[in-house]
This record gives C-alpha cells, sequence and structure tokens, in this order.
C-alpha cells in the first residue's frame, strides 16, 4: 500500500536541482584530453554541456503541506483544522543540502538524492517532524509535456522510500495527521514517501534555471511492504508519451479505490496545468483482460464498447491547481458491480469516446500482473580474486496482491544491447585514448566482461517466487579489471522479467528504451587495495579528475589537481572524505570512489601528504594557479591549519 | 567608533547577579554577529581570482569577529545563560546602527556609525570598517607614498562627547562587574561550550569555568580588535599573538601599504611596507544594501537571493543549536558557510534588474520558518 494508504499527507512547490553536467560526458573523464573548454556552458554534447557549474545540490524549495487525508479518508486543505497545513517543508535547517547523484556517466537513468531529509518546523523554529530518506534511484521516468518547449526537459520521474530516524517535536501532537502519523509508525519507526517531480528548466538563461516542481506524499509504512517501490496496481498507458505509468491501490476492508496520475497526467504546461483531455474518468472492466498495447496505437484502437466498463468515478483534474493541492491522488467509493469485479479485474482510466464507445487512456497491466526490485541500484567494491556476493530481490504482484510460484527470468545484458552505437561494442576492447580517424576520445563500452556477474552462479536464471511473492538471487561479483581504461570499473545491467506480461510491459534496459528501465544497475568497482603510506603520485589521476569535472569546486573552493592547496586545506579535507555515505558533505559528492581508492586519499592526508612538495603541475592535466592560494595563506597565519612549510615535520 | 548607548553601561553597572549580565552578552553576540555581513559583502564583492591579498585581509578580521562571537557565546553559557541567534532582532537592518549603537539622527553626521553592506571601496573601508573597529586612541603612523585612488581626505572629528560608551568600556565594565561579584568558579562552567579547536589556537579559545577565563577571553577579543597599551608611544597595534589590530589591518587596506616596523617613524610603525595591488576590473559593483523583496518575484535574482537567506538562516540556526547545548553541531557549520558562499558568489554576478552597472548585493535578511 505504502504511500496510497492513509492517512497521507500532501506537500509540493518548486526543487533545486543544480546538477553538474561536466561528468555527463564519459570522455571528459579522460584526464590527458581535458581543457577547460570543458568548463564552457553550451548546450547538451558541447563543452561542459548546460550546467558545468553545478554543485549537485537537490532542495525543496517553497515546498508546504497542502492537503490532509485522515484515516477514515476524510481530507482537508484548511489550515484551522490542521495546523500543520501551510507549513514548509524544507531540509533541515542545520545540514547542508541533500544531493542529486547519477550512478555513472554511462548509466544517468537512476539517479538517487543522498542526503535528503524533510523536516516540518513550527513558526518559532520548533521542530514538528524530521525523517531522513533513504537513498533511491528515480523510476517510472515518463514523458509528462510535449513539446518542452517553456523548459527543455519533457520528462518526469519519481522516487518512492521510506522516512527513517523519525524526529518528533512536542508540538507535533497539535496536529491531527501528525498524530495519526506519529502513532502508525510506532512499530516499524518509519513513513512512506513518494517524490515525484516534473517540469524541470534547464534552458540556460531562463529564469527557472535548475528548478522543477515537486510533489511529495507521506504516510504510514509497515513492516515487510517494499521500500523503493510502492505495491501498486500498475496502469499502463496505451501511449508512451501519456499516462505511461501510474499506481494505484485498492483498499478492500474501506473499498476505496486511489489512483495517483500525479507522475503521469500529461501536462500543457511545465509549472503544472494538466493537459486537457475531457472528461476523465476511472472505472474497472467487466471481462478479465482489456486488450493492452504499449505501442503508438492508431485512434481506433483504443476504443472499448461502454457495457464493458462499470464507471466508478470522475477525476477532477481541470480544478485550479489540482496537481499541487492533492499531488494528483484521488480517492473514489467503489461500490455495485465495481466492488465485486474491481479484486480481480482491470482497473481503466479512460474518456468518453463517442455514443458507443469509450476510449482507453490507460489501463491496468495484463492479468493485474506487475513485478519490481527493491535495491536496485548498487555500488560494489570488488576484490583482486573471488567474488563479492549479494542478494538481490524482487516482489511479484497480481491484481495488488502477493503472488507466490510467478515465473522469474534474470539476465545479463550485454556490451552491445546497451550502447550509443553497437557496433563498436560487439568485440568491446579498453580504450586507449584518441581515435586517430576522428580525433576524439574513445568512449568504452559497458556490460563487459561478462564474466565478472554471475547470477545464482550461472549467467541467466529462471526461479519461481516464494509464498510471499519474493525471490532472492544470489549476484556474484568480480574485478572487472579495468575494462574502461579511464574511468573507474564498469556498469553491469541484470533485467527481470514476469512471464505472463506481454514483452511491451516488461522493463528492459535496453539503450533508450528508457521509460521501460527497471532492472539491477551495477557500478561494479576495480579491485583496489589501499595504500597505507601513498604517495601524491598515488592519487594525482583520480584527484586530478575530479578538478577536472567539478569547476565549481576547483575554481570557488580547492583545487584538488594541486597537492598544495589540499595540503594547506588538509583538515577540511579530512573532513570531508571520512563522512558517512549518507551524509550530504559526503566527499564525492558523486559516490563513485571505492573504499580502497578513499581510504588510500584519507591515508596520503595522514601520513605526511608525501611526495606533495616535489609535485609539479600535472604535465598532462590543465591546472592553472589557484585563485584562494593568497587567501589561504592570509587567514592561515592565525589558524591551526598547517600550510606547505609545516607538512614536512608531521 | 563604535558608541554604545549609556544605558547597556548602566545595565551593567545596576546587576547584582549573573543572570542580569545575560541580555547584556547576547547584545555583544549581536554586536560581533552584525560587524560580518558588511565585511562579507566586501568580500563576495571582489571577483574570484582577483583582489585575493585584500580579500585575504577581510577574511582575517572576519575568523577573528566569529571568535569574538564564539567567546561572548561560551561567556554567555558559563553565566548560565543561553545565546540565541534565531530571534529576528538578531540580524539588523542594514543599513542602521550596529547592536547597542546609538543610532544616529543625521545621516550626514561623520561621527555618528551608520552600518550599511556594499562593496568593498575605500570608503566603505574607512567610513564603515575603520569606523567600527577604531579604538578609543588609534595609533597614527606616518603613510609614506600614499596610494592616492579614492583616498578620502578629511578632518578627524575627536569627539569628547561623554553620551556614549565604547566598546572597550562595555567590556571592561562587563569584567569589573564578574570581579565584584565574587564568583570564582562560573555559575554555568559545567554546561557545554563550543570550542572550535580545529580552527582557532587554545590560547584563543578555551572552556570558560573560572572568573579568571572569563576576563582572559575578554581580553582578547578587547586586544584583536584595538591592540594593546605595551610598547612605546602609547601602545601597540599588535594584539598578544602578534598580530595587527582590526582597525590597522583595515587602515593598511585603505593606505593601501602595509603597517611595518619602522625604527625611525614615530611610533616605530610605519604605512611603508608592500603595496596592496588593487585590480580595479577585479570588483563587482554590488547594489547597496540589497533587499530581497525589491528584486522582481519569479525573477532568477530574487530566488537567488532568497536562496542565499535561506542558506544564512541555516547558518544561524545551526550556530543557535550548537550553543544551545549541541557543540557537536557546530562542525556542520563549515559546510553551511561554503553554501553561503557559493550561493553568495553566484548572487552577486548577476545583475540587479532595473539598475545598469549594479549587480546584487547579498541581502542578510532574517526568514522566519514558513514565511
Amino acid at each position: 500500500m505504502s504511500y496510497l494508504n492513509f492517512p497521507r499527507f500532501v506537500f509540493s512547490g518548486d526543487f533545486q536541482a543544480d546538477v553538474n553536467t561536466v561528468n555527463n560526458d564519459v570522455r571528459h573523464y579522460y584526464n590527458p584530453a581535458f581543457t577547460e573548454d570543458n568548463w564552457v556552458q553550451a548546450k547538451s554534447g558541447e563543452g561542459g554541456w548546460w550546467n558545468p557549474d553545478g554543485g549537485s545540490t537537490f532542495r525543496l524549495v517553497n515546498c508546504s503541506v497542502k492537503q490532509v487525508c485522515y484515516p477514515d479518508g476524510s481530507k482537508t486543505a484548511d489550515a484551522d483544522q490542521d495546523p500543520v497545513i501551510g507549513k514548509n517543508v524544507t531540509g533541515p535547517l542545520n545540514e547542508s543540502s541533500a544531493k542529486l547523484v547519477d550512478l555513472d556517466p554511462q548509466f544517468q537513468f537512476s539517479s538517487q538524492i543522498w542526503g535528503l531529509t524533510l523536516c516540518i518546523y513550527g513558526n518559532d523554529f520548533e521542530l514538528l517532524l524530521s525523517g531522513k530518506v533513504a537513498p533511491s534511484g528515480f523510476k517510472d521516468l515518463q514523458y509528462r509535456n510535449l513539446p518542452p518547449i517553456q523548459n527543455g526537459q519533457p520528462l518526469g520521474a519519481s522516487w518512492t522510500s521510506v522516512l527513517y530516524d523519525l524526529e518528533w517535536g512536542e508540538k507535533a501532537g497539535e496536529s491531527k495527521i501528525l498524530s495519526e502519523l506519529k502513532d502508525r509508525s510506532a512499530d516499524s519507526g518509519m513513513l512512506s514517501c513518494q517524490l515525484v517531480s516534473f517540469g524541470y528548466y534547464k534552458h540556460i538563461g531562463g529564469e527557472r534555471f535548475t528548478l522543477g516542481r515537486l510533489l511529495g506524499t507521506v504516510a504510514p509504512y509497515v513492516d515487510g511492504d517494499p521500500q523503493q517501490f510502492a505495491p501498486a496496481r500498475r496502469i499502463i498507458g496505451l501511449k508512451d508519451t501519456e499516462f505511461k505509468f501510474s499506481n494505484s491501490a485498492y483498499k478492500e476492508d474501506q473499498s476505496i479505490l486511489t489512483i495517483d496520475l500525479g507522475g503521469s497526467i500529461p501536462l500543457s504546461h511545465p509549472m503544472g496545468t494538466p493537459k486537457d483531455v475531457g472528461n476523465l474518468y476511472i472505472g474497472v472492466a467487466k471481462k478479465p483482460t482489456v486488450r493492452d498495447q504499449l505501442k503508438e496505437v492508431s485512434t481506433d484502437n483504443d476504443l472499448i464498447k461502454k457495457d464493458q466498463i462499470v464507471k466508478i468515478g470522475e477525476i477532477d483534474y481541470k480544478e485550479e491547481n489540482w496537481i499541487l493541492k492533492t499531488a494528483g491522488i484521488s480517492d473514489f467509493v467503489v461500490d455495485g458491480e465495481a466492488e465485486k469485479l474491481i479484486p480481480k479485474h482491470q482497473i481503466v482510466l479512460f474518456t468518453a469516446g463517442d455514443s458507443e464507445n469509450y476510449k482507453v487512456l490507460a489501463c491496468e497491466t495484463r492479468n493485474g500482473l506487475s513485478i519490481r526490485a527493491e535495491d536496485n541500484v548498487k555500488r560494489i567494491d570488488t576484490k583482486s580474486s573471488g567474488s563479492v556476493d549479494f542478494d538481490f530481490k524482487i516482489c511479484t504482484y497480481q491484481w495488488g496482491k502477493k503472488l507466490p510460484g510467478a515465473k522469474v527470468t534474470f539476465k545479463r545484458y550485454s556490451a552491445a544491447e546497451f550502447a550509443d552505437d553497437p557496433a563498436p561494442c560487439v568485440e568491446p576492447k579498453v580504450p586507449d585514448g584518441i581515435d586517430p580517424k576522428t580525433g576524439e576520445v574513445i568512449q568504452p563500452c559497458t556490460n563487459w566482461p561478462l564474466e565478472s556477474v554471475l547470477i545464482n552462479g550461472e549467467k541467466n536464471v529462471k526461479i519461481s517466487t516464494d509464498e510471499n511473492g519474493n525471490a532472492n538471487v544470489c549476484i556474484s561479483v568480480f574485478n572487472p579489471n579495468n575494462p574502461r581504461g579511464y574511468i573507474d570499473g564498469q556498469i553491469f545491467l541484470i533485467g527481470y522479467m514476469l512471464e505472463g506480461l506481454p514483452m511491451e510491459q516488461q522493463y528492459d534496459l535496453s539503450f533508450m528504451e528508457m521509460w521501460l528501465m527497471d532492472g539491477l544497475i551495477m557500478h561494479v568497482r576495480n579491485a583496489y587495495e589501499e595504500i597505507k603510506e601513498p604517495e601524491w603520485s598515488d592519487i594525482s589521476e583520480i584527484m586530478t579528475q575530479y578538478r577536472n569535472l567539478y569547476p565549481l569546486m576547483s575554481r570557488n573552493i580547492i583545487d584538488l589537481s594541486d597537492p598544495k592547496e589540499i595540503a594547506a586545506r588538509k583538515k577540511i579535507m579530512l573532513y570531508a572524505f571520512t563522512r558517512d555515505l549518507n551524509d550530504p558533505t559526503y566527499m564525492p559528492v558523486t559516490r563513485d570512489l571505492s573504499e580502497g581508492k578513499r581510504k588510500t586519499i584519507v591515508n596520503w592526508l595522514t601520513t605526511g601528504m608525501k611526495g606533495a612538495d616535489k609535485a609539479d603541475t600535472m604535465p598532462l592535466a590543465m591546472s592553472k594557479a589557484s585563485p584562494l592560494t593568497e587567501g589561504v595563506k592570509q587567514a592561515s597565519h592565525k589558524l591551526n591549519i598547517k600550510t606547505k612549510d609545516d607538512f614536512s615535520t608531521s | 567608533m563604535i558608541k554604545l548607548k549609556l544605558e547597556f553601561l548602566q545595565q551593567i553597572e545596576a546587576a547584582t547577579e549573573p543572570k542580569d549580565l545575560h541580555g547584556l552578552l547576547q547584545k555583544a553576540i549581536e554586536l560581533e554577529h552584525s560587524t560580518i555581513p558588511p565585511y562579507l559583502t566586501a568580500m563576495f564583492s571582489l571577483k574570484p581570482g582577483k583582489n585575493r591579498e585584500i580579500w585575504g585581509i577581510i577574511h582575517s578580521v572576519v575568523l577573528e569577529e566569529m571568535l569574538h562571537m564564539t567567546i561572548a557565546s561560551n561567556i554567555l553559557i558559563a553565566l548560565g545563560g543561553k545565546p540565541d541567534f534565531i530571534h529576528k532582532a538578531f540580524v539588523p537592518d542594514y543599513p542602521g546602527p550596529l547592536p547597542m549603537n546609538i543610532a544616529c539622527e543625521d545621516p550626514n553626521d561623520d561621527t555618528c556609525l551608520t552600518v550599511g553592506l556594499s562593496g568593498y571601496s575605500k570608503t566603505q573601508v574607512h567610513n564603515v570598517f575603520m569606523a567600527i573597529e577604531r579604538p578609543e586612541s588609534p595609533l597614527e603612523y606616518e603613510v609614506k607614498e600614499v596610494q592616492l585612488d579614492q583616498m578620502i581626505l578629511g578632518a578627524e572629528a575627536k569627539v569628547e562627547a561623554p553620551y556614549f560608551a565604547t566598546i572597550g568600556a562595555f567590556y571592561e565594565a562587563i569584567k569589573k562587574k564578574l570581579t565584584e561579584m565574587g564568583l570564582d568558579e562560573l555559575p554555568g562552567a559545567d554546561r557545554p561550550q563550543v570550542i572550535p579547536s580545529k580552527y582557532y589556537s587554545e590560547e584563543d579559545i578555551f572552556q570558560i569555568r573560572t572568573l579568571d577565563d572569563a576576563i582572559r577571553a575578554i581580553d582578547i577579543i578587547v586586544e584583536q580588535g584595538e591592540g594593546t597599551d605595551e610598547g612605546t608611544e602609547g601602545g601597540s597595534p599588535l594584539d598578544p599573538d602578534g598580530e595587527l589590530a582590526h582597525y590597522y589591518r583595515f587602515s593598511e587596506l585603505y593606505y593601501g601599504r602595509r603597517l611595518v616596523k619602522d625604527k625611525e617613524a614615530p611610533g616605530g610603525y610605519s604605512y611603508s611596507g608592500p603595496v596592496f595591488p588593487f585590480e580595479v576590473d577585479g570588483l563587482w559593483n554590488l547594489q547597496p544594501n540589497t533587499k530581497s523583496a525589491d528584486l522582481p518575484p519569479n525573477s532568477e535574482q530574487r530566488r537567488q537571493a532568497d536562496q542565499f537567506n535561506f542558506a544564512y538562516k541555516k547558518l544561524l540556526f545551526t550556530l543557535h543549536q550548537a550553543f544551545n547545548g549541541e557543540p557537536d553541531k557546530f562542525d556542520a557549520t563549515m559546510g553551511l558557510m561554503y553554501d553561503v558562499k557559493l550561493v553568495g558568489e553566484k548572487l552577486v554576478s548577476m545583475p540587479y534588474p532595473g539598475k545598469v552597472g549594479f549587480n546584487c548585493g547579498p541581502p542578510f535578511e532574517f526568514v522566519s520558518p514558513n514565511s
């Protein structure tokens, strides 16, 4: 049930995702060819792309609680009825902002928010509620506003997660919804949370550059429920471009059907005005299956005779600011014939067609089947010999209930299956710099060598789910041995498919089928033994790479290719490189550094920073004199920070 | 110079127990803090990579003002009080008088200090920074080969009026009153204080447990600001650590040369050291006293200004927590200060809407939650 449950509260507003785009192009990771042309703001694919100075921060801007739903289904948006309404939802006032991070430049479809905590404060800064948001890769990427003239990004995405380490303030008791949620979180210690984003502005120079719209829903979390996806009945759009993925849930004890269109309803404007699709209805099909196709269909093929569907209700999406006020979630009481049908018949989203037919916009998956993975975005450090093993769990459902005995196949994707241009990756090899014919840096191939990954000890596997509808496979990961040359480790993708679903409703990680993306997505790092007393030369390549990729840091904070600068800021560097992974100030922000390498950097800082005084400017890196050095020297005369003259004695 | 209303001195005088001094120490915290936004605004106006020596001098003063604010907070804690960083009046309205200061009736009155947020200029250094830091009897030294650009010439009116208290007198009165109270171990000695030993030396920041500790701590504030009485011919421009007191660091910026030992000059020092390079193209021309509400709603500038105020609010909130029983929260302020810096540097690079040739200044406005 998760976030679709009662009680819940809805908040909305803007978010800012100041993503860095220098690291969007894998070829920028090749130090010898890097120039500061790659720091220049330009359109996608050129220079540093559209936001080279991005700091990767993710934050809520002007978000506030809009609506609450109580356990009996009653709702209010009146602050007099519940004082939490109208209160801002922000990050914590005592922490740096969270970070939005891609797994890797060669897999950017599972971005996670790290270090986000949601907080609600009272008017005197007293905390009412806070909860840490567990990092979860975004999902259900789908088109929202086409063409994206105003904002540039037509896709929206959702993060499903839990809030943990909950803190409730004394005054939380003054809010009925917070009291209800507090009671219901007593057992699990957690709440469910759904964040939906759309309308992201990436046009350079635009007023809302790096801003987008955010919808949030918070509800109880029940132990045993999945955390990174909603165990929902999945409603799939007939077209790829509208209503592609919607979550729905039927609460049998209350006979309430909930449908979430916040992430799927097409928009006429990126700020959240729904497109006019006429009167929008939800109902249930009389026959067990309605024809369902996910490819573009001609207008004829989405019509269904009216007597085939029992209408349950109409969605009031045309109300002013509907999507921001409700997060696009509607609830309906189901009775009569619909109540008998709904436990085992497809839920249908439709509009008035003609005198005899309804026009179907979206309907539930075939036979109500669905499958999803938990914890599917992984960063794995490998060993120089032997494997690192972990369990990968998927869950299957039918009509919203757990499905035991479901047959699931897992397969490893190959290099050619996931490549912009398959031809060079049919027989992949380590890229050795620049292609003499084009003068361009050679792009690495992903998903090889395949021997680096086994599923239950084999290449591909088919299993059945247990009595809880779950299946665990053991993933074994071996040292890939630097197949990408100039960028650490490798991307490996494992797909899963549920028998009984047509191909168009299965998830697929093939390149460019982005709206179907789901699977196990791994950044597998090269095996790297920590060096206890490293020299600068042991870490200079890594540090220079970071210096190249993050100009905001390099120009305004610290040039990581200059060991003297690092030495002058040793304490801050040590602090930043020894945070917990979930700390918003963890370095590196991208979390792409293996533990062996991170520890080596820390060791360099704590064992005398050997080689820093001898270090010349990296001959191949385009470093330049740091603007901070003088200022740092001025400040350091008063502070307990060692300068170059000191570290040789430490 | 800073001129405090006499009533504060009178309140100190009338105090009979430590808690009577709480309000005054809270005001001292606010005063030390209030100097920081004007200094930071000047720093923001210096473009990245340009005018780094000037930036470094101002930064070195800011670091010490933060230390003074920390010391004042710790003294308040040691006296059983609770520093409050998150009430609206914590942040003064700029332009205006600093906390506890006499307000200026006549904006053209040179003897009265009105502090605003402006980009770096010698006018700002002279009229505001040096005025903030001016000791009762500043030591005048020879200036050799003065930098001519934008110097303000004018008579320094010697102020005789007894109608204000200097900051030195304020702190002196606190010391005297604490001594009078006959305390040895202070009532709040066991309560957690903030000791940022990663960033300051042991001599400068330490747990304040006894009267002696408090007196030693107050002396640091005064001497770093004004210098000491030691040395020949009326005193020394150096503080006990051998660093120039703030007033003289700013004088260096004003005269454009380092103040160095000079045996032949009266007082033993002169402004004859290395020249401060000033890159004229290395300055953003900031709209003074930029307020967020003056920027058009939904503009990028307004959003950036709001984000700045939000980052600043987070910093104040975290300081509040650190000084109210959670000193481990202090480390988080480092990251938050960088946030303020990064957001501020972006903001000052943005043109001020409707005013050709001006950029947005950092607003440093207090914003309450849920506004």
